[in-house]
């Protein structure tokens, strides 16, 4: 993790969202994408988004899309993201944060 | 009232879903690999405009892969925050639920909502299932068989997303070999 005392970036977020238990990967959406390269373009807030996650400070909320393994309850996943994004959060300010999950696929169980 | 529907799927074919799995695993992959060339590009202080082809990419796969997805589906909050799930998760939690009952394959299933989805590409949560399925030849109780995948298709909600009271109709549209998966 590159921000131990600074801000978090969107990038930081990626790892702690993969780190969950359950997460199969991120799977971005196409709104996500396309925010991202426009950052990207225009030079601005790359550190707020990246495909599948966007870091929005001002209203204090991240978006996060993921594909999950169909191993643990969907329910318990999510909230394990939710808490883990919060945390590395909570680190940085006292910013109450939303956090949206998106879950775009679900695995099928491992055999 | 917003109804979104399943594809076809057909018994003792090769079924949608698993071509979906596969161009799921591809975008996830890909996304991967972009978040790592981003991240090398930033390290490097690299502040290029210019989109490498894997950026572009990224941009196909992205439209292919929400035309898979279809609109978000409002669940019921966790403790720490809102979630939506996409049709295509929501299918996928519907046809396992169907095809762990013996006897039963899921062909196609259709959702109600109601009206808290948000905007043309959000769903409301789920009021009714309608699931459309194939009933193995050997069954003698269709009666039974479609009991079971009622109940397989509730507890599936109850314990995957704590939704406990969705309405579930049960269709038997079409009979198939017992080895037929």
């Amino acid at each position: 993790m590159s921000s131990t005392c600074a801000e978090f970036d969107a990038a930081d977020l990626i790892g702690v969202v993969c780190a969950v238990p359950g997460v199969r990967g991120i799977e971005a959406g196409v709104a996500s994408a396309l925010r991202t390269l426009d950052a990207r373009v225009r030079r601005t807030g790359g550190a707020r988004s990246r495909y599948g996650l966007v870091l929005d400070r001002k209203q204090g909320t991240v978006t996060v899309e993921v594909s999950l393994l169909a191993d643990i309850a969907v329910r318990k996943v999510v909230a394990a993201i939710q808490q883990a994004v919060q945390q590395a959060l909570d680190s940085e300010s006292s910013q109450v944060w939303q956090v949206l999950v998106r879950v775009q696929s679900i695995a099928a169980p491992s055999a | 009232m917003v109804h979104s529907e399943q594809s076809d799927r057909r018994p003792g074919t090769g079924s949608p879903e698993t071509e979906d799995d596969v161009a799921t695993q591809r975008y996830l992959d890909l996304i991967r690999s972009a978040h790592r060339e981003w991240g090398e590009l930033e390290r490097s202080g690299d502040a290029s405009v210019q989109l490498s082809e894997q950026a572009r990419s990224t941009i196909r796969e992205s439209v292919r892969a929400d035309v898979r997805h279809g609109a978000q589906v409002q669940m019921p909050p966790t403790a720490s925050g809102p979630y939506t799930m996409s049709e295509y998760a929501l299918r996928g939690l519907v046809r396992r639920a169907v095809d762990q009952v013996d006897g039963a394959l899921a062909l196609k299933a259709r959702f109600e909502h109601d009206d808290s989805g948000r905007g043309l590409r959000e769903r409301g949560l789920p009021t009714r299932v309608i699931c459309r399925i194939s009933a193995s030849i050997e069954c003698r109780d269709l009666q039974d068989l479609a009991d079971r995948v009622r109940t397989s298709v509730r507890e599936a909600f109850a314990e995957q997303v704590e939704l406990r009271d969705p309405v579930v109709d049960i269709h038997i549209e079409d009979l198939h070999e017992q080895h037929v998966r």
